[in-house]
This record gives structure tokens, C-alpha cells and sequence, in this order.
């Protein structure tokens, strides 16, 4: 015989100010099965469940009821009391009577009753709970860190030095990111090779990274602290434990005029190239599109010249497969082009170019040696406008965000335009200035009154070409949206920053949610920010949304906490809150059918094919198997499954129906 | 026929089979589902326009569960059951020898699963005009209407289970129906506990179904149950372009997600 205690919480008043907690301790105490039943001021303090554990050893309780707040926060304390008490945690329910009712009512009887009626269902559902033990799954030691930004630099350094493994897949031939096309950075104006590039070669030296550049994720199986990662490491041409990084492959390469990716089209590099002098590692790559033995079947100049005999025209894809506990997604953004614009003229002018193109402009080792040069004849230009929130911010353009780091970053591209070109004059269109951030509104204040940029608040209805100028017409809302026309000689659009090509596809590998931009989604904007939905699996820097180098670098770190501390134990405890297929006896077996319609839904690929055999190996039946390590207790394959076959642990069919059952035939 | 009766007799005789399902004359002129397992036997096999009971249900049933190869004389509906309870994983083409007829009774002599989705695919579905006209009646009718239209026309029901009992995609070893931990659809056969009945068989059915009629030819009552099949089946192939009973490898519309997939119904 079910034998339940009922503990009502006034919360201080958060309950008892609007429902009569003796009242509806009164109540439960009439209810079938109910042998106990008290109310108190603050159920959740030390008294409080000091209450529960002597209760449930004076009446020798099966069943709690802690008609309370939401479980969200106090349900495991009062598990814990139970089971410090010996009742078995999951034995003990919670009833919402803050959040489900006193704070949505007014004091009044019928109040009284929907709180009399949510402790009856928990009551009823109890009745039903099994005593459920928690899961214990190993760990893998190992973490994959998907991208070789500075996010993902930061965060391999961090798990390495703490003494575990790391993989680090980059789909480029080099790491670095995005940050090691910047020229200089925000808001202290240090180089930003000079402070990345001595990350990137720690990563290469440190003994526990592997590093995988020209390599992407083929797929991921499993499950926290137990994931199978299947790795293509894509053929370079090059065998690199024979390349020694002399270069002279590049140089006497005869096909040199294809568009230099890391100078966004703005230099030419040889079919076989290192994507910049600091590379790492410091091996080249065959492009084979553009590669003139890949085209015609001749050339192989580079196979000539190479005196390490590294070159390996018939290389071949390779697959790698290696465990790991968790997965670090650093894989950054990307931002819209120029020819994203139609008002701007669809990326068709030459001196029309987008924020990243400037930072190569502007950098000592870009395509002008750091000389501020228009693309198309070369010109210093005398005048430049920055137009900030180009595409951002901008709901007809389906990018209602803020990109935020285009007002820093436009502040500090005038400011470097001022110090290389004296006697030029930049133009900054803008919305809003948002520079919140340790000296960030110093640092534009700095472009404003000591680099004398020209900020105009206003937007650029158009941009077209007379004369070999650039007009650009745009309003000046601070003087009564007065049309505004400048004549200038180059435009920098600080386009909207958005998600990277192949996000959509790798949160589809790894079954991780994403929004609508394809941003990879947190599982809690505030107290999960860097973890995902799956467990396991996180987040850091721009890929979740557009972020700076600071934010990006945090969040990095972050995510080597979060991993370190999943690596800090031996083996995983998790919830047994999950589905189970029923079992019956033979011949049935169970009353799955085998239809597998669960396998296709479920999100989190936990369901498996379980054979029954007879004795003498003989096929009986195919069953549905829920692997418990997978399953995160969604519920999904309970809602296809037919025959019914399926139940999650805690929340099972019978128990949802006693409690509908308890509100309705009462 | 002499044609079926001659590859029956082929299949037993060289033991590929151990089972032939198809029709034999009954009492009366009616015609009855038959079983052979001898080649003997086979001369007892018929074919006419009566023999319209969707065979496939068989393959399920007790009767095939000891027998590891079963032949079965398959006119399109019998196919088309055969390719969607392949899909659903539950026969094996290794296990199963289609020996196809058209609707006409013509034969087509064996078919693996690939021959067979391809014969399903270029075959007439068993849609006739009055049907269409009733589906369009009842479509027509405003959501109130056509709900208390449902609801009367199931309160004949008299929970006979004919409808699952002949239906070959209703193969599940335990129904809902006789679940009573939690009692999920009312025993007794009243109004609303009919409705229930008959909603979790349409939705249980929908994007499955592969509208053989069997369930309406079963109803003692006469309840138009295959018109409720064929709107779902219609509203399936707007919603998910997804028709049932055409692959052995199709992945039911209701239980699988594509790129492609409207969703439309998130608001």
C-alpha cells in the first residue's frame, strides 16, 4: 500500500498570501493513500526538510509530495532529503503551487481548489513512480575542438593544459580564423597576427593537441563522454611528414593567377600555396581545381622542385575516426558581401569593399603592404565613407540583428585610414553607436575628436559611380534627415556579420539546435551560455552569434571549464529519467512491433535494433532499444509509437494518465 | 490462373516455398482465403473478380510466423501492402514470393521488391468516382458539421474490431484497445468512446494506409472507414508529398523529418 507524505510550503508569502496552504494540507491529508500531511513556512530550508526526512521515517513513507515552487531549482534538494532518508529520490515529486498557481490568482476559493487539485495529481502520479537509479557512463578523455579560430586556439590550449587531450579539426590549410586576416585590433590598436601567431604555434607544439588542418567532421555518434567522430582529413597533395616548409613548391609554381582566398580576391596565389607567411603548419596545399596536372594530366613542376619528395599527386581523401568525451563548436562566422547590396550596386564597383577586405588593406602583410589603396586603379583615396549596419540591424534584409563588432571595428579602420593617409577625410554612416565594452567608447571617441572621422547619423539609401567618384547619398537624421551627398573616392561597407557556410549542415552532424540565422542556439541565453542542447557538446565564439575577440576568448575558456570539469570524473552520473521499450513475456517479448518509426524521429539517434534469438541463434523478433547513454528523455518516440511500447522513466503513460485521470473523474 | 497455379506448384515442389496464400472456392460462390502447403493441393487454387481480400494480412497472422518462406498471390493492393510492411520492418524480401496479378486477374509472374515497386507504382488505386464525390461532400462540410457527422456515423460502431482485424498494416501484437494500464480507449461501445476508437485507427493509419478498402468490406455496419483513410492519404501527400505502399524503403511521413518539410504549422 501506497503510503504518501504531503508537505504544502507557504514560500514565505509567495504561496501563503494567496492560497490557504493549511487548507490544502487539510485536503491532501483525506486523499486515498495520503498518511501525512503538513504545511510549513519554508519547506526548502534546513528545518523544512529536516521535516521530509523524519517524516518519511516516522511513517514509513513510499511517496513524497513537496507541493511547493517550480522543480526547476528545488527538486533536486528535496530528492536529496529523500534519499538521505532512505527513500529512494525519485520517489519524491514536486507540485507547483507558486508558479502554477498562487502567483497567477487572486486569493480566493477557487484558488484554494486548483491548488488542492494539483496536489491530488502529484499525489495519484507518485503512487505509480518506480525507485530509479541514476546511470553511470565512462568518460573519454579526449576533447574535438571543431575550428582553429581564436576561439578554438583559446579553448584547445586551455583543455590541453589541463592535462588532457585534444583534436583540433580546421577546414583550412592553416588555423588562425578570421583574427589572423585582421590588420590591427580593437580598442588598443595591437597587431593582431603579432598576438595570435605565437598562439597558433603553441597549439602546433603543444604534445596534447593533434592537430587536423584541411580536414572537416564526416560525423558524430554517441554520446557524452563517449563520442565517435569521424574525421576527413582532405587529400593536400602533400605528404606532411616529408614537407619541411621551404616554399620553393609556391614560388615556381607557373600557375599563379587564382584569387588569394586569405586576401578576399584581392592578390593572386599559385595553385599550390601556404594561405599566409605565418601559417600553421607551415605546409602547402593543392588546390585541385586549379591545379594545372589536375586539369591537363601535365606540369608537376612543384613535384620537380621539391627536394623533400613530399609532393603526392594520387593522395586520397583519408577518414580518421576517434573517440572523445566532448565537442568544443568554434566555428566562427562569416560575414555578407558586397554584392549583397543592390542599393550599393551589387558588389559591381571595385572601391566599394566590405570591413574584412579593409582590414587586409590596412594590414602590414596584406596585398598594398599596409598602404590605404583603392582596388580598382590603386589610388590613395582622399575621401572615404564607412557606412556602419550594412545589412545589419536591417528586418528587410532578414538580419534584424546587431552584428556588434562593426561599430568598433569601423571606429578603428577610421582611425587607422587617418593615421596612414593624413590629409584624408573619413566619413562613418551610422545608427547607433554601440560601444559598450571596457575603453570601447573611449576608443571611438578617440575617432571621433583626436582622428577627426566625420560621424554622420544616418543611413545610405545609395551608392552609385559619376566621374570616377563614388557618390554616396544617404540622410543626416541629426539635422532633420537632410539629404546628405559625398563624393568619395572608396566605400567600406561594416556588412552584417552571419552564420559560417556549413553551419546548418554540422549542427545537422551533431544534432545541435540553431536559429533561424543558423546560429548555433546555447541551451540558456543567461546560465548556459556556452553549452548546447546536447550534452556533451558546446559552444564558443562567433558561431553562436557575432561576437568579439574578448567575448569569443572568454567564451573559449568557458567551454575548457566546462570540459575540464566533465573530465574531472571518472564516469558520468545522469539522470535515468529516459525512455524505456516495455519487455513481456515470452513469446512476445515485448510489445514492440519493430516498426522502428521511433529510430527516425528520435533527435539524439539513441535508438538501436535489438535482436531476440532462441536458443539455438535463430532470429525470434526485432525490438527498438533505447540506448540509455543517448537518450535524453524527450519523450519524441513515445508520442509515435503505436502500440505503445515505449515509456520514459518518471513520466510514464500510466502516470500521466492518473493524473489527467485524478483532475477529471474527482 | 493456370498460369499462378503453375508457378504455386513450382515454388512448393522445389521447396523455395513452404506456403502458398491465395483463394479456393467456398461454400456457396463465394471464395475463401487458402493456404497450401502441398503442390497437390494447388489444383484447389483459384483466381476470380471476387477474390478481392487483401491477402497480405496473412503474412502477420500466426499462421506464417513457423514458415520461413511464404509465397502469396498478390493482386496491386496485396503488393502495395507487402512494399509498406517492408518498410515498416516487418517482412523480408528473403522471406517473401510475390507472384503478382493485375486487378483483371492477368498474371505477372514473381516479383522481387524492386519489380514489385515499380508494378505498385504504375497500378490504379481503388478510388471510384461516387467516392470522390463523397470525399468532396464531406470536406465541404464546416469543422462542426463535419465533426458531429463523424461522430453519428461512428455511433453505429459496435467495437467488433473487424476493421483492425482485417486490415494488414494493423499488426501490432497488443492493440491500444486492449491496454488497460493506463484504459487509453473506453471498452464499451458508446458514441464518444467509438470516436476515440476510430481516431487513434485513422491516425495510426495516416501516411500508411495504402487504401485497399479491406476495413470498410469488413464492417458489419457499413461505416465508410476507407473514406477517412483517403482524406488523410490526400492530406499526407499535400502536406509531405509522401504516398505509402510505393518503397520498401520509404520512411513514413508522420515519423520522419526532411529539409524539405513544411513547417508551416509552427506559429
Amino acid at each position: 500500500m501506497a503510503r504518501i507524505g504531503v508537505f504544502i510550503c507557504h514560500c514565505g508569502e509567495n504561496i501563503s498570501a494567496t492560497v490557504d496552504c493549511a487548507k490544502v494540507a487539510e485536503a491532501a491529508a483525506k486523499f486515498p493513500g495520503v498518511v501525512h500531511s503538513i504545511d510549513y513556512k519554508y519547506m526548502c530550508s534546513d528545518p523544512g526538510q529536516t521535516l521530509v526526512g523524519n517524516a518519511i521515517k516516522e511513517h514509513n513513507l513510499t511517496g513524497v509530495v513537496v507541493s511547493a515552487c517550480s522543480p526547476r531549482m528545488h527538486e533536486p534538494t528535496f530528492r536529496r532529503a529523500c534519499a538521505e532518508a532512505g527513500l529512494n529520490p525519485y520517489q519524491c515529486e514536486m507540485a507547483n503551487l507558486r508558479e502554477h498557481c498562487s502567483w497567477v490568482h487572486e486569493r480566493n476559493e477557487k484558488t484554494d481548489d486548483k491548488a488542492i487539485d494539483l496536489v491530488r495529481m502529484l499525489v495519484e502520479k507518485v503512487k505509480r513512480n518506480n525507485a530509479l537509479q541514476p546511470i553511470k557512463v565512462p568518460v573519454t578523455k579526449t576533447a574535438l575542438v571543431i575550428g582553429g579560430g581564436v576561439a578554438g586556439i583559446q579553448a584547445a590550449l586551455d583543455i590541453a593544459n589541463a592535462g588532457h587531450k585534444v583534436i583540433m579539426v580546421e577546414r583550412e590549410p592553416s588555423i588562425g580564423g578570421h583574427m589572423s586576416q585582421l590588420s590591427e585590433t580593437f580598442p588598443t590598436l595591437d597587431c593582431s597576427q603579432c598576438i595570435l601567431t605565437p598562439r597558433m604555434v603553441e597549439v602546433a607544439q603543444n604534445p596534447n593537441i593533434k592537430l587536423y588542418t584541411y580536414a572537416e567532421i564526416e560525423s558524430v555518434e554517441g554520446f557524452v563522454g563517449n563520442f565517435i567522430v569521424k574525421i576527413r582529413k582532405k587529400a593536400k597533395s602533400i605528404d606532411e611528414s616529408k614537407c619541411n616548409g621551404c616554399g620553393l613548391c609556391t614560388t615556381k609554381c607557373p600557375n599563379k593567377k587564382n584569387p588569394n582566398e586569405f586576401e578576399l580576391g584581392m592578390a593572386k596565389r599559385p595553385a599550390i600555396y601556404v594561405p599566409f607567411p605565418q601559417a600553421v603548419p607551415n605546409i602547402p596545399v593543392i588546390d585541385k581545381t586549379q591545379c594545372t596536372y589536375y586539369k591537363t594530366g601535365k606540369c608537376k613542376i612543384c613535384e620537380k622542385v621539391c627536394q623533400a619528395n613530399a609532393i603526392q599527386f594520387d593522395q586520397q581523401d583519408e577518414i580518421i575516426e576517434v573517440p572523445v568525451g566532448a565537442i568544443a563548436i568554434c566555428t566562427g562566422f562569416d560575414i555578407k558581401k558586397t554584392d549583397f547590396f543592390p542599393e550599393y550596386g551589387y558588389g559591381k564597383h571595385k572601391d566599394i569593399i566590405d570591413g574584412l577586405q579593409f582590414e587586409r588593406l590596412a594590414s602590414a602583410s596584406g596585398p598594398t603592404a599596409g598602404e590605404i589603396r583603392r582596388p580598382s586603379d590603386g589610388q590613395v583615396p582622399k575621401k572615404i565613407v564607412f557606412v556602419a549596419c550594412a545589412g545589419s540591424r536591417d528586418p528587410a534584409k532578414g538580419i534584424e540583428y546587431c552584428s556588434k563588432i562593426c561599430c568598433m571595428y569601423t571606429a578603428k579602420h577610421a582611425i587607422l585610414y587617418k593615421h596612414k593617409v593624413h590629409d584624408g577625410t573619413a566619413y562613418i554612416f551610422y545608427m547607433d553607436i554601440r560601444a559598450a565594452g571596457k575603453n570601447y567608447d573611449e576608443f571611438t571617441r578617440r575617432a571621433i575628436e583626436e582622428d577627426d572621422a566625420k560621424y554622420i547619423r544616418g543611413r545610405v539609401s545609395k551608392i552609385y559611380e559619376r566621374d570616377g567618384k563614388l557618390i554616396v547619398v544617404g540622410a543626416d537624421t541629426l539635422m532633420g534627415a537632410q539629404t546628405v551627398e559625398i563624393e568619395a573616392d572608396m566605400v567600406v561597407l561594416a556588412t552584417a556579420g552571419v552564420a559560417n557556410q556549413g553551419a546548418e549542415k554540422l549542427a545537422q552532424i551533431l544534432h545541435v539546435s540553431y536559429d533561424q540565422h543558423k546560429f548555433f542556439s546555447e541551451a540558456h541565453p543567461k546560465l548556459k551560455p556556452v553549452e548546447t542542447n546536447t550534452a556533451g557538446i558546446y559552444l564558443a565564439g562567433a558561431c553562436q552569434s557575432p561576437k568579439d575577440i574578448p567575448e569569443s576568448v572568454a567564451a573559449a575558456s568557458g567551454v575548457a571549464g566546462k570540459i575540464s570539469c566533465l573530465f574531472s570524473n571518472s564516469e558520468l552520473t545522469r539522470e535515468p529519467l529516459i525512455a524505456v521499450v516495455d519487455r513481456l513475456a515470452p513469446p512476445q517479448y515485448s510489445s514492440c512491433t519493430g516498426c522502428f518509426m521511433c529510430q527516425s524521429v528520435c533527435p539524439y539517434n539513441a535508438i538501436e535494433r535489438e535482436e531476440i534469438k532462441d536458443r539455438n541463434g535463430n532470429l525470434v523478433k526485432q525490438l527498438a532499444f533505447i540506448n540509455p547513454g543517448l537518450c535524453q528523455g524527450c519523450g519524441t518516440c513515445v508520442a509515435v509509437c503505436k502500440s505503445k511500447s515505449i515509456d520514459i522513466e518518471g513520466y510514464t503513460n500510466s502516470q500521466m494518465y492518473s493524473e489527467v485521470d485524478a483532475l477529471l473523474n474527482f | 490462373m493456370e498460369e499462378i497455379k503453375k508457378i504455386a506448384k513450382q515454388l512448393l515442389s522445389e521447396n523455395k516455398v513452404q506456403m502458398v496464400i491465395g483463394f479456393e472456392k467456398g461454400t456457396a460462390n463465394k471464395v475463401r482465403p487458402a493456404f497450401f502447403t502441398k503442390p497437390d493441393d494447388v489444383e484447389k487454387l483459384i483466381y476470380n473478380e471476387a477474390c478481392i481480400h487483401n491477402l497480405a494480412l496473412y503474412l502477420k497472422k500466426d499462421i506464417c510466423h513457423h514458415v520461413s518462406n511464404v509465397a502469396i498471390v498478390a493482386n496491386p493492393n496485396v503488393v502495395r501492402s507487402i512494399i509498406q510492411l517492408a518498410s515498416e520492418n516487418q517482412v523480408k524480401e528473403e522471406k517473401v514470393t510475390i507472384i503478382g496479378i493485375s486487378f483483371e486477374g492477368k498474371s505477372i509472374g514473381i516479383l522481387d521488391f524492386k519489380a514489385a515497386e515499380e508494378f505498385a507504382k504504375t497500378q490504379p488505386k481503388g478510388l471510384k468516382p461516387e467516392d470522390r464525390a463523397f470525399i468532396e461532400k464531406v470536406q465541404a462540410m464546416p469543422m462542426e458539421e463535419r465533426f458531429n457527422y463523424w461522430v453519428e456515423t461512428f455511433s453505429t460502431c459496435v467495437k467488433c474490431y473487424a476493421c483492425r482485424a482485417s486490415c494488414p498494416m494493423c499488426y501490432c501484437g497488443k492493440c491500444n484497445v486492449e491496454t488497460n494500464n493506463p484504459q487509453w480507449i473506453p471498452v464499451a461501445s458508446h458514441k464518444y468512446g467509438n470516436l476515440e476508437w476510430h481516431i487513434m485507427r485513422a491516425m495510426h493509419l495516416a501516411g500508411r494506409c495504402i487504401n485497399c478498402g479491406e476495413c470498410t468490406r469488413a464492417c458489419p455496419v457499413d461505416i465508410p472507414l476507407n473514406m477517412l483513410s483517403y482524406m488523410l492519404t490526400d492530406f499526407v501527400m499535400d502536406e509531405f508529398h509522401a504516398e505509402a505502399g510505393l518503397s520498401a524503403t520509404y520512411a513514413p511521413a508522420l515519423s520522419s523529418y526532411t529539409n524539405i518539410d513544411k513547417e508551416n504549422f509552427i506559429k
